[in-house]
C-alpha cells in the first residue's frame, strides 16, 4: 500500500515540473554575449594576421624580398667560409707542433752560435786586453774544428755507406738517450 | 769545445723567458723569468728591461744534485703595447742598442674577432742577404729552432739524420754570414769613398767587389785578419792602385761592417699566450700547444725578426642575431609560399 502512495506522489511531481516551463527573461542579452564570444575569436585571429602580415610583408615587394634572400645567402656564405678558413688553420696548426719529447714550456738552454766565423774575427770582436784566451789556445782551437769536422764528414760517409754500422750506431745512440733518461 | 768555449763566454747571463699574455682589450701581461746558476742579475747583462715599476719575486729551487737555480720572476700589466714599446725605446738593457718594438691589432669579423699579436727585432744591417736564399723551408725550420728542440731532436731517433741537417746548416749559415759580412763592407765602403771613388771603381760597386771580398775571406780565412793588415787583401780586392788609395777607407769599412756582425747579444726566448683560439703563428709548438721563439743574434741579422701569434675569439651575439635574422627570412618565405 505504501508503495503506491509514494508512486503516485513522484507522478505526481513529475507532471508538475513538466508543465513548468522555464521562462527566458534576457534573451537578447544572452543572443549579444553569444554573437561577442564568437566575434572575439574571429577578431584575435584576424590581430594575429595583421600582425604576421605586417612582419613579413617585406615578401610581397619583390626588391626587398630579394635583398634579404640575398643578404641571409651572404651570410650563410660568410659563416661556412669562416669556419672553413678557421678549421684549416687549425689544422695547420696542428701539424706545426712539434711532438718530439721536447718541452716548452721549460726552456733551459742558452743559444749557442753556429757559426764559427766569430773566433775567426776574434780580434775584432775580442780585441787585446778583452779575453783572458790567448791567441795560441784561439788557433788551437780553431784547429781542432777544423780537423774534427773533417774528421766528423769522413766518419759520416763510412757510417752512410755502411747500413749494417749505422744500424749499429743508431741502436748505440738510442741505448745512451735512454740511460740519460733514466738518469 | 766551441760548445763549452761558447758557455764559458755566457755562463753570467741568466736563461731569460718573456711571456706575453695578451688580452682581447689590447692590454698585455708580461712575465720575465730569469734563471741563473748564480744570484747575479745584474742589469747589464739583463736581455730585456724591467724596473721598480713591476711587481719582481725572487725564489731558489735546488735539484736532485744539489744544484742551486736562483730564480727572479717579474710581472707588469701593460695597458697597450704602447707602453711596450716605450720601456723599450728607453732600454737600458744589454740587449738596449737593438731596436724592438710589439705590435697589436684586433680586427672585427662579425662571427668572431681576430687578434694578431707581434714582438719585432729589427734587422742589424741593410741590404742584406735573406737567409731564404741560402736555406731551404725544411733547414730554416730548423735554423730559427729553440735550442732545446734542436737539442732534442739532435738526441732522438732520428739523430743522424738531423746531424746531418745541423752540419749543412752549419756550412750555409757561415756562407750567409759571409755573404752579408762582404755586403755590409761594400756598403760602407761605397759611403766612405763616395766622391772619391774614380769611374772604375764606382763602376765595380758592388757586384764584382762584393765577389771578390768574398773570395778574399773565404781563402784567407785562418788569418784573415793578419793579412789584411798587410794591404795585400785590400789590393787583391780593389786592384793594386785603388787597394793602396782607399786603404784607409777599406780599414774603417771593415771596422764598422764587423762591428754589426760580431755582436754582443744575450739571447733569451719568448713566448706569446693570445686570447681565444690560437690558429696561425710562426712559433714553435709543443704537444701542449705552448708557444715559444727563440731569441738571438743571427735570427734578425739581415731581415727583421717577427715573432707572430693570430687567435680567434667568437663573437656569440653575432651568431644569435644572424640566427634569428636567418629564421625570420626562412618563415618570410615559407609563409609567402603557403599563400
Amino acid at each position: 500500500m505504501k508503495m503506491e502512495k509514494g508512486n503516485e506522489k513522484y507522478d505526481k511531481v513529475l507532471e508538475m515540473l513538466r508543465k513548468s516551463e522555464p521562462v527566458l527573461t534576457s534573451a537578447d542579452e544572452i543572443t549579444e554575449n553569444v554573437l561577442k564570444i564568437i566575434s572575439g575569436k574571429t577578431k584575435k585571429r584576424a590581430d594575429l594576421t595583421e600582425v604576421l602580415d605586417f612582419m613579413f610583408s617585406w615578401t610581397y615587394n619583390v626588391w626587398v624580398r630579394r635583398s634579404l634572400i640575398t643578404a641571409a645567402a651572404v651570410m650563410v656564405i660568410i659563416f661556412i667560409y669562416q669556419q672553413g678558413v678557421i678549421l684549416n688553420q687549425i689544422n695547420q696548426l696542428s701539424r706545426q707542433i712539434n711532438d718530439s719529447g721536447w718541452n716548452a714550456s721549460t726552456v733551459n738552454m742558452r743559444y749557442i752560435n753556429n757559426s764559427t766565423l766569430l773566433f775567426r774575427f776574434r780580434e775584432r770582436l775580442y780585441p787585446a786586453g778583452k779575453t783572458d784566451i790567448s791567441d795560441r789556445k784561439v788557433e788551437e782551437l780553431l784547429r781542432s774544428i777544423d780537423q774534427l769536422k773533417k774528421e766528423y764528414k769522413d766518419l759520416h760517409e763510412l757510417i752512410e755507406n755502411d747500413p749494417e754500422l749505422k744500424r749499429l750506431i743508431e741502436k748505440r745512440l738510442s741505448e745512451i738517450d735512454g740511460n740519460k733518461t733514466k738518469l | 769545445m766551441l760548445v763549452i768555449m761558447m758557455i764559458a763566454f755566457s755562463c753570467d747571463e741568466p736563461v731569460t723567458v718573456v711571456t706575453n699574455i695578451v688580452h682581447a682589450d689590447g692590454s698585455v701581461t708580461r712575465r720575465i723569468e730569469m734563471r741563473n746558476t748564480k744570484n747575479l742579475f745584474e742589469k747589464s747583462g739583463l736581455q730585456v728591461p724591467f724596473d721598480r715599476t713591476w711587481v719582481v719575486k725572487d725564489t731558489i729551487e735546488v735539484g736532485l744534485k744539489g744544484d742551486t737555480t736562483w730564480i727572479k720572476r717579474a710581472e707588469k700589466v701593460f695597458r697597450n703595447v704602447e707602453e711596450i714599446n716605450a720601456t723599450y725605446r728607453t732600454d737600458s738593457s744589454s740587449n738596449g742598442k737593438f731596436p724592438r718594438h710589439a705590435s697589436f691589432s684586433r680586427k672585427f669579423r662579425w662571427f668572431s674577432n681576430s687578434y694578431r699579436f707581434s714582438e719585432i727585432v729589427e734587422k742589424r744591417i741593410s741590404g742584406g742577404y735573406p737567409l731564404k736564399d741560402f736555406m731551404n723551408d725544411k733547414e730554416l725550420y730548423y735554423f730559427y729552432s729553440p735550442e732545446d728542440l734542436k737539442y732534442s731532436k739532435l738526441h732522438g731517433p732520428d739523430s743522424l739524420k738531423y746531424k746531418m741537417l745541423a752540419d749543412t746548416i752549419d756550412k750555409k749559415n757561415l756562407d750567409w754570414t759571409i755573404k752579408n759580412f762582404a755586403a755590409s763592407w761594400v756598403e760602407e765602403f761605397s759611403k766612405l769613398t763616395a766622391g772619391k771613388a774614380g769611374p772604375d771603381l764606382s763602376a765595380e760597386l758592388p757586384g764584382p767587389i762584393e765577389a771578390r771580398f768574398i773570395k778574399v775571406i773565404n781563402e784567407n780565412m785562418e788569418k784573415f785578419d793578419s793579412i789584411w793588415a798587410t794591404g795585400f787583401l785590400q789590393r787583391k780586392i780593389l786592384g793594386e792602385e785603388n787597394g793602396v788609395k782607399f786603404k784607409i777607407e777599406a780599414d774603417s769599412a771593415l771596422t764598422v761592417a764587423g762591428n754589426k756582425i760580431l755582436i754582443d747579444y744575450k739571447s733569451y726566448s719568448v713566448r706569446i699566450v693570445m686570447p681565444g683560439k690560437l690558429i696561425r703563428t710562426n712559433g714553435y709548438l709543443d704537444s701542449t700547444r705552448n708557444l715559444i721563439w727563440p731569441v738571438n743574434a743571427d735570427l734578425f741579422f739581415s731581415e727583421d725578426y717577427v715573432m707572430w701569434a693570430e687567435s680567434r675569439t667568437p663573437n656569440i651575439w653575432a651568431w644569435v642575431v644572424s640566427g634569428l635574422f636567418l629564421l625570420f627570412v626562412v618563415t618570410g618565405i615559407v609563409l609567402k609560399q603557403k599563400k
